[in-house]
């Protein structure tokens, strides 16, 4: 607990340390970001990527109508302003106008409609069609005004426009095919070379946020393994590397003569544990509840993070207006073996816990708290394909994964606890009727506080039928070397928000 | 020689033929398929999923769908990668550079180190040299090159700042490539060099007791001569095999080295490739790579004959 609150401060203090800046910014350089992946990006369609990794190199090309900051706000970006009416079912964006793409058109409402339009063709392989599909119909009222018209009000519209897969493109960038594999968008560095081994980009000159970016040109580089990773920075071979060894933490987080900036900060990553609620012996709430007893949320934080994560039962902080009321659960070992002797286990119930590698340290973590309870675990590691494939076909007993984002309850909760969700299966199937009632009433009501009732009710519901557990939260950590100045991410690790991101940074060299 | 080398080119159609069914066959045995990657996590949506299985022909039975592909593999056309939409055959050309350089270099080295010391460590069989260069190969093959390869980043880039830690420079930057290359070419070639080093060592051991050499002995010759031109000479037919097989090897890429180094090899491509379940991008590595290895093994097939006249090529 200690080394919580001293991560805390000392995110604090790397935030501070960035902010006093010597002097104005400076113009040029090259930044190279080491990046914790194997692969850089799985392509240049922002329609179609996933990861992390992807995302942030392509939020430096493309951008969205809107963006948001620090604080996780919604910004007006490539839409300077929008109205909603009164039904919630149309709304108006009045595009920013003179806004170029890198190929020196001026973007107008006619991108927007095809980029939008795009997203929602099955043949394009958007992982958003889904969310998007409550759009009607897109109308381009004039060459800066586009109108999106919904079937139905949709709360958490606005967030499914946020992202870089919402980005809006021009036509040129399409391949005859309709493929995309040299992006072209109005972002703040234009796209020289990718591959998987290293995208390299350079300073848009015609960017509409005038002054910026300082840097000239932008290199990303895959660097897997910690130990590289960190000697990169070191060397100077990057100035910026995503994820920090959580066991280096400890040593390195209060060391001030470490040489370089660190940030050590709560992440919006979760891990989780989906339990199969279709099949014996998950099936049974008072199983999966033991499971729930069993776990040492603090303990995995210890083991897992080196202190430095942390544990919460929701992904909205405390003070924010989605925060919803209930602390996280307490282990509790004697309820667990007593909840299993009454779901008819005297001796436990054999499972197998599946995990892809990455989370094999969590598995095993948790095989010995269950175990100690009464189950007898086994842990099963497979590549993530072959696992996602058991898992959609609800041929598994208790898998570990990750989740992150979703700043909407909407997405939080309807995504995995309707039937219908797209990630119902990492819910482990489950079906609740008042809680797919109160989901489907919440989504198209549009007073936030009556929608917050709904959501508190199936937070409460779905603490007891436990499909998943929140387990913990994971630092984010980034570093960087200190002539790279005034730079700043939010719990996501976003390199391009609204306020901060790789388009404010410059290079003090 | 010309009818040799035609024949051998030949005979690699069946092979190959034999070869891309088996890497069809297998990679859709992998269970998941790249439309479950290109979804990814908690994204589950039929109506897409399908319409991008039809889109990509992977709703077509197997055979229909190797032949489609065989067919556009023998005109020359090795699909598009379903991962970043490019041409399989722009991608690998892309990384060959890299990893023919770095394969190239390693053997180099391998060779530069190897022979000399296997050869010092037969001629002064168990003196103390001989012990220490089979000692040090002993620990070139038993260190893992990840380990090797951290402790090289150490000592040379960060505490003594003289080489790079990662990345890759194409030769149009020669110092550059160079500063580049020289870590992980002594991963990868000391590793190489530990095995040469044994086997020549072994093989000059057994030349050195055969008849010839007490011939050219007895007639007078001088013992540079001996071992330079005859014991040398018959040493290497296995030796040459190795030096192929590995080379080979390194060719088809050196994944952890890659990994550690930021290297942009071939191996790197393979592996992600097969996570990603890029199946036209799996096929056409492994076709790239089977080619390209029977070529080497030609190669060395055909110094068998410079290095012993006796040997028929037929």
């Amino acid at each position: 607990m200690k080394l919580k609150h001293l991560a805390a401060s000392l995110a604090l203090v790397a935030a501070a340390a960035s902010a006093q800046s010597p002097g104005a910014p400076k113009n040029g350089g090259t930044l190279k970001v080491g990046l914790e992946t194997s692969s850089l990006t799985n392509g240049f369609d922002p329609a179609v990527i996933q990861g992390d990794s992807t995302g942030w190199i392509l939020g430096q090309i493309a951008e969205g109508l809107l963006n948001r900051d620090l604080k996780g706000d919604f910004v007006p970006w490539l839409a300077q302003s929008w109205t909603v009416s009164k039904d919630k079912r149309v709304y108006t964006f009045k595009l920013r106008q003179g806004v170029k793409f890198h190929n020196g058109r001026v973007m107008t409402a006619g991108d927007v409609k095809f980029s939008l339009d795009r997203m929602l063709d099955p043949k394009t392989g958007s992982r958003r069609r889904g969310e998007l599909s409550v759009i009607d119909k897109i109308e381009v009222v004039d060459a800066n005004t586009v109108t999106v018209h919904l079937k139905e009000s949709f709360a958490p519209f606005l967030t499914t426009l946020s992202g870089v897969w919402a980005a809006i493109i021009p036509k040129e960038t399409l391949n005859p095919d309709g493929t995309i594999t040299h992006l072209i968008g109005t972002g703040p560095f234009a796209l020289t070379e990718g591959s998987k081994e290293r995208v390299t980009m350079k300073k848009f000159e015609g960017y509409w946020r005038k002054g910026e970016p300082y840097i000239d040109s932008l290199t990303f580089l895959p660097v897997p393994d910690d130990a590289a990773r960190m000697t990169a920075l070191r060397t100077g071979a990057v100035d910026l590397i995503t994820s920090v060894p959580n066991q280096l933490l400890p040593a390195l987080a209060p060391n001030k003569s470490r040489g370089f900036e660190l940030l050590v900060a709560p992440s919006a990553v979760w891990h989780t544990a989906i339990m199969n609620t279709t099949k014996p012996p998950f099936n049974d709430p008072r199983v999966r509840q033991a499971a729930n007893l069993a776990i040492d949320r603090n303990m995995l934080v210890q083991a897992l993070t080196s202190g430095f994560g942390r544990v919460d039962n929701q992904n909205w902080e405390k003070g924010s207006f989605w925060r919803l009321e209930g602390d996280p659960v307490k282990s509790n070992p004697a309820k667990a073996k007593a909840l299993l002797a009454e779901a008819g286990f005297k001796n436990g119930p054999p499972i197998t816990i599946e995990c892809k590698p990455e989370y094999r340290r969590d598995a095993q973590v948790i095989q010995s708290q269950l175990n100690a309870v009464g189950f007898q675990a086994t842990i099963r590691v497979s590549d993530w394909v072959a696992l996602n494939q058991r898992m959609k076909a609800y041929n598994f007993q208790f898998a570990i994964s990750a989740a992150s984002g979703y700043n909407d309850p909407d997405f939080r909760f309807s995504r995995f606890y309707l039937k219908a969700g797209p990630a119902n299966y990492l819910a482990g199937g489950y079906e609740n009727p008042k809680v797919t009632e109160l989901l489907n009433a919440a989504r198209v009501e549009s007073d936030p506080l009556k929608r917050k009732e709904s959501y508190q009710q199936v937070f409460d519901i779905i603490g007891r039928d436990v499909p998943s557990l929140m387990l913990f939260f994971e630092p984010r950590t980034l570093a960087w070397r200190e002539e790279l100045k005034d730079f700043n991410t939010n719990a996501d690790g976003d390199l391009s928000i609204a306020d901060g991101g790789l388009a404010k940074t410059w290079l003090n060299r | 020689m010309l009818k040799f080398i035609l024949r051998r080119v030949l005979q690699l159609v069946p092979v190959l033929v034999l070869l891309s069914m088996l890497v069809f066959l297998l990679v859709h045995l992998v269970p998941g398929d790249p439309i479950e990657v290109l979804m990814g996590e908690g994204n589950s949506d039929p109506v897409v999923e399908a319409q991008m299985r039809a889109k990509y022909g992977l709703d077509r039975s197997l055979p229909a769908q190797y032949i489609t592909w065989i067919g556009n593999v023998v005109s020359g056309d090795f699909g598009t990668s379903i991962s970043t939409k490019r041409p399989v055959l722009e991608m690998i050309a892309e990384r060959f550079p890299a990893t023919l350089t770095l394969a190239f270099s390693s053997a180099l080295l391998a060779v530069l180190i190897a022979i000399p010391l296997g050869i010092t460590a037969a001629l002064f069989r168990n003196t103390a040299v001989d012990f220490l260069a089979m000692g040090s190969a002993l620990i070139g093959i038993s260190v893992p090159s990840f380990w090797f390869a951290i402790l090289l980043i150490l000592v040379f880039a960060q505490y003594l700042g003289l080489l790079p830690s990662m990345g890759y420079a194409p030769f149009s930057q020669p110092l550059d490539a160079l500063r580049h290359l020289i870590l992980p070419t002594l991963v990868l070639g000391t590793a190489m060099a530990a095995n040469i080093t044994r086997l020549v060592r072994a093989e000059v051991i057994e030349q050195l007791g055969r008849d010839y050499v007490r011939t050219a002995r007895a007639k007078g010759a001088p013992e540079n001569m001996v071992i330079g031109l005859h014991v040398l000479k018959n040493a290497m037919i296995p030796t040459v095999t190795l030096i192929g097989i590995q080379f080979s090897g390194l060719l088809e890429g050196a994944v952890i080295a890659e990994t550690i180094f930021a290297w942009p090899g071939l191996g790197k491509l393979a592996v992600s490739a097969v996570a990603e379940r890029d199946y036209p991008m799996i096929q056409g590595i492994v076709l790239v790579m089977a080619t390209v290895c029977m070529l080497v093994n030609l190669l060395v097939d055909l110094s068998y004959r410079l290095l012993d006249p006796r040997v028929k090529l037929h």
